[in-house]
């Protein structure tokens, strides 16, 4: 039975020293959810027996089905610490001082990287996150990209050593090679987090220690785990050492002699390494006994242990009785609440260095310094993570963590979407919260108000936001920091309804999808194309089936997965090109040209943006790319939409009027960049420069009428005249695998016109890891072609990496951009063919 | 100097080629034969109208002075005044009383493409043209639909030019042996379950649609259009469900299939319905004068805008283009309201998107939310209050806030509760202070440029100086 109350819950949301939020992350199939069952059965949510089978946070049907978590569940869940146990936390703001109760908020996240949005959506929102490692598989790909995530957020993260029971069972690992295998492990990630953290940073030194405790091991399947501490306490009577003490000398470096009794720093002969002896070899021993079935030592063993068996219990043997003795003698859920309370910060700790990162306006606001302070009297802030359904069709809970304040059920708060900026009225709503509540897996339970530092859902917010935002009733308050996904929507499908009448149905159906996951975006093209947009085959599926079940509930068809491509130039334009207006009275004369490689990556992250101070921007533009100064000042706009990978550049002398036309020239950038010429798609990394601009002495004969299209069309033809060129994305893709494999690996990349620029043997395994750019275009049925290539030994992980230039000039029809620029043309309905230069150019 | 920058030479106007339209050239004979003549005459002549207008198409031009002679001289006796009317202020099938009333026309003379739009002031005689076309050679190329027409309700529609070929079926059903009207023979060649033939558009004024509404429930029949694939056409095949439309085109005598309501075709339209519920500010073009209630159909549009926060600009441009729109920066979608034949905009050319006055409803009506349209509907005249695809508005069902799919934010009114609890200290009761006030849609404080600052008092009064003249092609100081 559930062994505490909401009462009890909210009592210690109060307590915000006591409360740890926390996700799990991990490599895709590295058992997370299983372990997360070790703890949801310690707080009596699901019976012990049943944990690591449940897997209580895999709520979805699919997911069971599957066995693969598809969206991040969060649960609240109170334990108590022992006084044992609290005495090791030593800093003030880690607990209250007479309070042994623990509020946990855990959010339980998928592995499979195209999922990979909904763990940066839990890292939001929590502050530690216990990293789970195969111990068998060791540190894979996925590993690295959500701890390096974590660290990017200023997560604090523990690890976890899972599978043991496999380490033991199947792989028959003798002791030191287990313990090498582990200290391998750890070191891995202590190089990552090294590589992604600064010690001297406001977070201090994370780094993953097993003699400090915040390194566990155990088996989620089987539901029991320990760490270094379990260890020194059994051990620490006997040896009248301290257990901090003694925690240092279970790991490492250190040899115990048994004839001589004396601690040593050298392998020698007669001495063995103390994680082995006293940690491994007992759990060596329990193995042995229980699965050979030696009656009688196993009675031993147990007294030894202090494990006495239930009586239900006594007529198991093998791997059940393994299982039932290895979880009362080393409980998971004991074993990772100590880590959790010791190891993870509180809010209070966290929200002190965390601030900074994760709120928009200046940091010494009234807003800031409640979020800085986990002030539950300061002005509400909350930002929302993303939107999980409700058992009311198409009806969501907001669910998020409140920084700052308290929220509470009917209280008026400020709803700010993504583009709200201050001051203005866009993306801006102010409506009363219906209800409060607390997520609890698969169930939810109401509660009064929700003060800062804790996670919760909201009803009645969903409607006012697409997928995130802040709530505050601070009326000055900026944006929390909007997430910044490691995957990018790069494969789309069109869908269309069986029956075309369902089709306002789809639409509907659409706009719920696009608020139920924080990734895929679902849009309207002007083909009359309703398209998903994905990071990947297996999150596009996902999608789908929702689509049809769930949100739109009709029959759908569904196109083959097509990529988006962008245009760009490959040079400059080989002419000055010249446009006149409709009434023939203005002229714009401009060029095109390519932008230096990587300028168009740096504004895409925000290193060059329309926001920058234009003296900053220039300056570093001249330094970085060579840009004339007095030039690079002069950028008018960055475009698709205001902040795309284009700009339009004044390098004017001296026109007269040229200010009155700047609105209307923008306006026509903003559309040439976002409709292209070639194939009516984005523009990428092309900049535009005005030579010169001839205007109408009055006011009228120049306005936006004649401005906008003549804009457009000069535009187009320095586009034209600059050897156009499409570009496609690419995925970085990293492929594990054993040797034999790797032939094949290579046989089927060639074929998708991937290249391989990495391959690595994993130290210590007969792993390899090819590392490869592949073509998202090609990467269609890439999985599936892979494992029937190597004989199922090789499992990709994509990941959208950049934009490369498709060789081969679109104008050319014997090449292969041509063809995809006619398909594109004529699947959007346009005119088929090339654009005519001449309509776009005119004489002087 | 800069003069010639701004022109270009007098040459180039005259050397400068103009794209034709598509349709082909009108022969005198086709719109001017001696029953026109008779028609015409003879109606001025028995209502004594003494102020004529003749309205014709562009194509028709060349024509007009010929067919203007024509009646000033058979009509000399009654001492009439023609006049030609070659500009018209929105589509040449809209009966042009504006121009009209510039001449005090008391009558009017209409030729070529009509849309029948009821005309409210004068009193209009449409004159189609008269195309040949050979019935046996339509009977052959029809025979071939036969196996498809077989048990199925087939309509012949016949287009402007091909109404000649019209009578109506004999009232009692009972056939008189032996008669080559139309009807029999296309009864005998394509063996229909029940035939229709129809002109279009309808000789009755504004009925373009109606026609069709006692029959349009039954979507399994077979339409044949005369003529050619043109605006007519297209008007036609969307407004009225069949399951097959094939056009006969009369002057090459061949037979297509086409079918234009597709469900792609409507799921394109779906981008701009959802433009325009994207809208902030709508741009309601007013592009006919001469069509009863256009006005009641711009109250309802400003009525459900409004109800959905969104801002509403009239517009009245005459006949549109790019340029014309695009001057209207702060506008994001137009509603174009104009007669059934003139209210399809597609061209990628226009800054913001137009859409039909139907697809404006579809999207501000909340009664359209789930509702997918069975056909289209091009006369606006519909939509409003007793017309077929009328359907209520209900401001409260008006569901303010929903996520666009084209920008994939959230859109509608920024709902702040309106009865702010001033209790409750933690809200930000005065947000609605910090806010512009003009209601008028065209705000500019987005633009860079807001006009000259004028810096009243504080700049010293300049000297009068001799201005620009002449006019704005070339200025007499340059």
């Amino acid at each position: 039975m559930v062994n505490f109350t909401v009462d009890e819950i909210r009592g210690l949301m109060d307590k915000k020293r006591n409360i740890r939020n926390m996700s799990v992350i991990a490599h895709v199939d590295h058992g997370k959810s299983t372990l997360t069952d070790s703890l949801v059965s310690k707080a009596g949510i699901i019976a012990g027996a049943k944990a690591g089978e449940t897997r209580f946070t895999d709520t979805r049907k699919d997911e069971q089905e599957r066995c693969i978590t598809i969206k991040s569940t969060a649960i609240s869940m109170y334990f108590e610490v022992e006084d044992k146990d609290l005495v090791f936390i030593t800093q003030a703001d880690q607990r209250e001082k007479e309070c042994k109760g623990f509020l946990i908020n855990l959010i339980d996240s998928p592995g499979h990287v195209d999922f990979s949005s909904e763990v940066t959506a839990a890292l939001r929102v929590t502050d530690g996150a216990l990293v789970v490692v195969d111990c068998v598989s060791g540190v894979c790909v996925q590993t690295e990209t959500v701890l390096r995530q974590a660290i990017a957020e200023r997560i604090k993260p523990i690890l976890f050593m899972n599978k043991m029971d496999r380490a033991l069972l199947e792989l028959q690992l003798d002791a030191e090679e287990l313990y090498q295998t582990f200290q391998r492990i750890v070191e891995n990630v202590n190089v990552i987090i090294a590589t992604y953290n600064d010690d001297g940073g406001p977070m201090g030194e994370v780094r993953v220690d097993p003699s400090k405790g915040s390194v566990g091991f155990g088996s989620g399947l089987h539901g029991w785990a320990f760490t270094l501490k379990q260890f020194s306490e059994m051990y620490s009577e006997k040896f009248k050492i301290d257990v901090v003490k003694l925690m240092n000398r279970l790991w490492g470096e250190n040899f115990f002699n048994a004839k001589t009794k004396k601690w040593q720093k050298q392998k020698e002969v007669d001495n063995k390494r103390s994680f082995c002896m006293y940690i491994l070899d007992p759990i060596y021993k329990v193995f042995d006994a229980i699965m050979n079935y030696k009656k009688e030592e196993i009675n031993t063993l147990l007294e030894k242990i202090g494990v006495t068996l239930k009586h239900e219990d006594k007529d198991k043997d093998g791997k059940a009785l393994l299982k039932t003795v290895m979880r009362t003698w080393l409980p998971a859920g004991e074993a990772l609440l100590q880590m959790i309370a010791i190891h993870l910060p509180s809010p209070v700790v966290a929200q002190k260095y965390r601030m900074e990162m994760l709120y928009e306006g200046p940091h010494d606001d009234e807003a800031a310094v409640a979020v800085k302070n986990c002030d539950p009297d300061g002005p509400l802030m909350m930002y929302i993570s993303k939107m999980v359904p409700t058992s009311d069709k198409g009806r969501f809970y907001a669910f998020g963590r409140v920084f700052s304040g308290k929220v509470a059920t009917g209280q008026k708060c400020r709803i700010m979407g993504p583009n709200y900026t201050p001051g203005k009225k866009e993306d801006l709503y102010e409506k009363a919260i219906q209800r409060t509540i607390l997520m609890m897996g698969r169930y939810v339970e109401a509660i009064e108000d929700v003060p800062s530092g804790n996670i919760c859902g909201l009803v009645g917010v969903d409607q006012f936001l697409v997928k995130t935002g802040t709530i505050t009733t601070f009326k000055d308050a900026h944006n929390m920091k909007v997430m910044k996904f490691s995957v990018s929507p790069v494969v789309r499908v069109a869908v269309e309804p069986k029956n075309p009448a369902d089709l306002p149905k789809l639409v509907e159906g659409l706009k719920r999808l696009a608020k139920s996951d924080p990734m895929v975006q679902c849009i309207i093209e002007e083909s009359g194309e309703h398209i998903i947009a994905g990071a990947g085959e297996l999150h596009l599926e996902i999608c789908l089936k929702d689509l049809e079940e769930d949100h739109a509930c009709i029959p759908l068809k569904k196109s083959d997965p097509v990529v988006s491509y962008r245009e760009t130039v490959c040079e400059e334009s080989n002419q000055m090109c010249l446009s006149k207006s409709p009434n023939k009275h203005n002229r714009l004369l401009m060029k095109a040209l390519p932008m230096p490689d990587g300028l168009p990556e740096d504004i895409d992250n925000g290193e060059v943006s329309s926001k920058d101070d234009f003296k900053v921007r220039a300056r570093y533009l001249a330094e970085k790319y060579d840009y004339d100064v007095t030039e690079a000042r002069k950028i008018w706009c960055f475009g698709p939409d205001g902040t795309g990978p284009n700009f339009i550049l004044d390098c004017t002398k001296s026109v007269q009027y040229l200010n009155e036309i700047k609105d209307s020239v923008v306006a026509g950038f903003q559309w040439a960049s976002k409709e292209g010429i070639m194939a009516d798609e984005n523009l990428r990394g092309v900049r535009f420069n005005i030579y010169d601009v001839t205007l109408h002495a009055d006011a009228i004969h120049r306005g936006g009428g004649q401005i906008i299209p003549t804009t457009r069309r000069c535009l187009y033809a320095a586009a034209i005249t600059a050897g156009p060129r499409l570009m496609e994305p690419v995925y970085l893709c990293e492929i594990q695998c054993p040797e034999v494999a790797v032939g094949g690996i290579y046989g089927v990349l060639n074929r998708r016109r991937g290249h391989v620029f990495e391959e690595n043997q994993v130290v210590g395994t007969p792993m390899f890891v090819v590392k490869a750019y592949l073509p998202v275009n090609e990467s269609f049925g890439f999985t599936a072609d892979l494992r029937s290539n190597t004989g199922g030994q090789a499992f990709p992980q994509c990941v959208f990496d950049h934009w490369q230039v498709l060789p081969g000039d679109p104008c050319e029809p014997s090449s292969k951009p041509y063809q995809i620029v006619q398909d594109t043309r004529k699947r959007k309905g346009l005119k088929e063919g090339l654009p005519d230069l001449s309509q776009y150019l005119d004489k002087l | 100097m800069t003069a010639s920058a701004f022109s270009s030479l007098d040459t180039a106007a005259l050397e400068r080629q103009t794209e034709l339209t598509a349709e082909l050239p009108v022969i005198f004979e086709q719109i001017w034969n001696e029953t026109h003549k008779k028609v015409s005459s003879n109606w001025i002549r028995q209502n004594g109208y003494k102020r004529i207008c003749l309205q014709f198409p562009d194509d028709y031009l060349p024509h007009s002075n010929a067919i203007s002679t024509y009646l000033q001289t058979a009509l000399a006796a009654e001492e009439c005044k023609i006049f030609i009317l070659a500009d018209t202020t929105y589509g040449s099938c809209c009966v042009d009383e504006i121009a009209a009333a510039h001449v005090e026309a008391d009558s009017m003379i209409h030729f070529g493409n009509a849309c029948r739009s009821k005309a409210s002031r004068l009193p209009v005689l449409y004159l189609y043209p008269v195309l040949s076309i050979e019935l046996a050679t339509i009977l052959q190329q029809l025979a071939t639909l036969q196996p498809e027409c077989g048990e199925r309700e087939v309509c012949v529609y016949l287009d402007i030019g091909y109404q000649h070929l019209h009578e109506q079926p004999p009232a009692s059903g009972v056939l008189a042996e032996g008669e080559d009207t139309l009807y029999n023979q296309l009864r005998d060649v394509l063996q229909p379950k029940k035939l229709l033939i129809e002109p279009y558009p309808p000789p009755a004024e504004d009925c373009i649609e109606s026609k069709q509404s006692a029959e349009s429930d039954n979507a399994e029949r077979i339409c044949i259009f005369v003529g050619a694939d043109n605006q007519r056409f297209a008007n036609l095949s969307l407004t009225t469900k069949a399951f097959q439309w094939h056009i006969l085109d009369g002057a090459t005598g061949t037979l297509s299939a086409k079918n234009p309501l597709t469900a792609q075709y409507i799921r394109r339209r779906y981008y701009y319905i959802e433009k325009c519920k994207d809208a902030q500010t709508l741009g309601l073009i007013v592009a006919t004068l001469s069509a009863v209630g256009y006005l009641d159909v711009v109250t309802r549009l400003q009525e459900m805008a409004k109800s959905r926060g969104i801002k509403t600009q009239l517009i009245s441009v005459g006949r549109i283009n790019p340029a014309k729109l695009a001057n209207f920066l702060e506008i994001d979608c137009f509603v174009l309201i104009g007669c059934p034949f003139n209210n399809m905009y597609n061209s990628k050319e226009y800054y913001k998107p137009i859409v039909s006055v139907f697809e404006a409803e579809m999207a501000l009506n909340p009664a359209w939310h789930m509702k997918y349209p069975e056909a289209y509907v091009t006369d606006f005249k519909q939509l409003l209050p007793k017309g077929r695809s009328f359907l209520p508005f209900d401001a409260q069902a008006v569901q303010p806030q929903d996520v666009s799919l084209v920008s994939g934010r959230m859109r509608g009114g920024t709902g702040c509760d309106e009865t702010l609890d001033v209790n409750n200290t933690t809200v930000a009761t005065q947000a609605k202070m910090a806010l512009m006030t003009t209601d008028t849609g065209l705000t500019f404080e987005d633009r860079t440029w807001q006009g000259l600052d004028p810096a009243l008092g504080q700049t010293e009064p300049a000297k009068l100086q001799q201005g620009l003249s002449g006019i704005p092609i070339k200025y007499s100081h340059d």
